[in-house]
């Protein structure tokens, strides 16, 4: 238990570290991309862009990957848009038949989506904030 | 004209006439209902292109709506294979016939061909396509351009629908109205017509009354019909009636008029005349009144030159009554012919006249006057025909002549009256009467003035030696003797006294008295002898 607590205070100040003056302590979910590509921060609407397949490239040459993260996918597009999950499902079922813009690539925990955005250069994935760690860079916090 | 209506009834001729009456019913709703098909049809094809071109429009926005979502997605995704699917599915209708689905400045899709569409121009639809996330965020545009040929077609479908619609119910009303027209009014009419037509006046013929039609108009047109032709057979009853009265009562006085004794005209304010009967035509000896070839002025015909008749004409015009007067026509054969003329006033300038031949009564008038005037016994004139003649006698004295007035008393009468009775003395007085006619001439006057007493006037002497010749005479033959018949004579003489004058102005009483004077003398002197009235000759 110690080293889970210990863990946990060491990740929450290192949370708090990294957002500098970040003022809250709330729980939410960050948008996390690999630090190479030089993006620093994104707005909202170019994160559900990204996420609904509207903008294709994270950044001039950079083919964005987007990932899933199931366990959040329900509460990170409510946050992000608004919409629930069948409604997400409905319009990526429209999108998809064409098949020509496909979906985000859903990966089954917050770990494997932290693996894969610290080793892809275009990936963008979202987890629970408190997951985020040095390999990865938060672009944007939504808070639930 | 006359003889066209005299004509019997033709059907023939009548029929096409009133069939007239059909084909001009019948052409008019025709023309009207084909005049209100085809503006109606034009109005229908005007609203049908409009109401089709709304419909096309409403129909593209609900298709358009339908399509949106999709659309949206597919701009917000900017996956031109979503979009051109839309697209498609979209063209399929027929009712488009371009559509675009843009993307910011780019186009997504651009399926269709607008170019090729030579149909009404229609506005393009544009709908603008927001983000399936963030209503706010807009992230294309959906355009469909309508396909106006399709539409102009659907709408001329529509519009010969209805005209082949109306078309038919056109068709159907006229045949209908013509038909109810036909039977309903037109037949019954024409019936009418026809029975009119074959009818005849005066003949007690009805027309019948058009089955069905009693209580209508038609039947009242042909109950008043009937009425008519009652009221005008009556009329013309009556008429009839009062012609043959009125030629009767013509006739009548037509042969009044031709066979009166009496002359019968009618004369004109100018005096000619107007119309005669044969009895003047005889009487004046004019052409019958049809035949004149002139006019003939009354006046002329009686040789009127003193203007009597036009006296007569002024005084019955201008008195508005009968004028009459008595004219003697120029010498005909058998005697002087008078006649009585009687003018009447009438209306107009007109006078009608009515001429009697009084000749005769004329004749007995003069003869009665004659018999007033004479002595009956000798036949001389008397003391009043005397007096009567002797001024014209005095009038006829030429200037520088004389007249003679001789008074003869017998000498010794009254003792052949008293001795041989009073036949011999008629006889000698009859005798001397005869005598003194014989010694005088025609236009001289002998007039026995008492009973033995006569009177001789001499008109015209050139002197008085004349006077004094013709008393010798006298006085010489009166004292032969006097055969009475049986053998009897008897003797007598005559005194006579002679008064002459050369002055016009003297009196019958004057020379009469002068000569009585004068006779007194010769007695005196020893009678059978003259003697001249002193102061004279």
């Amino acid at each position: 238990m110690m080293p889970a607590i210990s863990t946990i205070i060491r990740r929450g100040l290192a949370l708090w570290l990294a957002l500098g003056c970040a003022c809250c302590w709330a729980t939410g979910i960050a948008v996390i991309v690999n630090p190479a590509n030089g993006v620093d921060s994104m707005s909202r609407e170019e994160v559900s862009h990204l996420f609904l397949g509207r903008i294709k490239h994270l950044s001039p040459g950079v083919t964005a990957i987007v990932l899933d993260t199931m366990p959040q996918r329900e509460a990170f597009y409510q946050a992000l848009v608004g919409r629930g999950i069948t409604e997400i499902d409905a319009y990526w079922a429209r999108l998809r038949f064409s098949g020509r813009t496909q979906p985000p690539l859903r990966l089954g925990d917050a770990n494997a989506v932290l693996e894969r955005v610290a080793h892809e250069r275009g990936a963008i994935g979202y987890v629970d904030s408190a997951l985020v760690d040095r390999r990865v860079k938060t672009v944007l916090r939504l808070d639930y | 004209m006359t003889t066209d209506r005299a004509s019997p009834p033709d059907d023939a001729t009548s029929t096409p006439r009133l069939s007239g009456v059909v084909w001009r019913t019948t052409l008019l709703i025709l023309f009207f209902a084909t005049l209100v098909g085809v503006l109606v049809a034009l109005a229908s094809s005007v609203m049908v292109a409009r109401e089709e071109r709304k419909r096309l429009q409403q129909n593209l926005v609900e298709l358009m709506q339908t399509v949106e979502r999709t659309a949206s997605i597919a701009a917000f995704a900017r996956d031109e294979q979503l979009a051109t699917e839309v697209a498609r599915g979209l063209l399929r209708n027929g009712s488009v016939a371009r559509v675009v689905i843009a993307e910011g400045g780019r186009e997504l899709v651009a399926t269709g061909d607008a170019d090729g569409d030579t149909g009404t121009a229609l506005p393009v639809l544009t709908r603008a396509l927001h983000s399936p996330f963030d209503p706010a965020e807009a992230v294309g545009e959906l355009r469909v351009w309508p396909a106006s040929a399709r539409m102009d077609k659907d709408a001329g479908a529509y519009s010969r629908y209805i005209v082949i619609i109306l078309g038919v119910q056109l068709i159907t009303v006229i045949v209908s109205v013509a038909w109810v027209v036909l039977n309903v009014v037109t037949r019954p009419v024409k019936k009418l017509s026809d029975d009119l037509h074959q009818l005849k006046l005066g003949s007690g013929e009805r027309i019948m009354l058009p089955p069905g039609h009693r209580g209508d108009e038609i039947g009242r047109l042909a109950e008043d019909i009937n009425g008519l032709i009652v009221h005008m057979g009556d009329l013309l009853a009556a008429e009839r009636d009062m012609r043959a009265q009125r030629e009767e009562s013509e006739l009548k006085y037509r042969l009044l008029f031709e066979s009166a004794q009496t002359g019968i005209f009618t004369l004109d304010g100018d005096g000619f005349l107007r119309d005669w009967n044969p009895w003047l035509s005889r009487t004046l000896g004019l052409p019958a009144h049809g035949e004149a070839t002139r006019p003939y002025a009354l006046g002329e015909v009686l040789g009127d030159d003193s203007s009597r008749l036009d006296a007569l004409m002024v005084r019955a015009l201008s008195d508005q009554r009968a004028a009459t007067a008595d004219f003697e026509l120029p010498g005909t054969g058998s005697g002087p012919v008078w006649l009585h003329l009687m003018l009447n006033p009438m209306h107009g300038n007109l006078m009608q006249g009515i001429v009697n031949d009084v000749s005769e009564q004329k004749r007995a008038e003069a003869s009665a006057l004659a018999m007033a005037e004479r002595d009956p016994l000798t036949g001389l004139l008397n003391r009043r025909g005397m007096e009567h003649r002797f001024g014209d006698a005095l009038a006829a004295m030429p200037a520088g002549g004389g007249l003679a007035l001789m008074v003869v008393d017998l000498d010794g009468f009254k003792q052949v009256n008293d001795s041989m009775g009073h036949d011999a003395g008629d006889r000698v007085l009859e005798a001397v009467g005869r005598q003194l006619e014989s010694v005088v001439r025609r236009t001289d006057l002998v007039a026995r003035i008492g009973g033995d007493e006569f009177l001789v006037v001499l008109c015209a002497l050139e002197s008085a030696d004349t006077a004094r010749f013709i008393a010798s005479k006298i006085v010489g033959t009166l004292a032969r003797p006097i055969e009475l018949g049986n053998g009897q004579s008897a003797c007598i003489g005559a005194s006579v006294g002679v008064a002459y004058t050369g002055t016009p102005s003297d009196a019958l009483e004057n020379l009469m008295r002068r000569a009585d004077d004068a006779m007194y003398d010769a007695k005196r002197a020893g009678k059978s002898q003259f003697r001249f009235a002193s102061g004279a000759a």
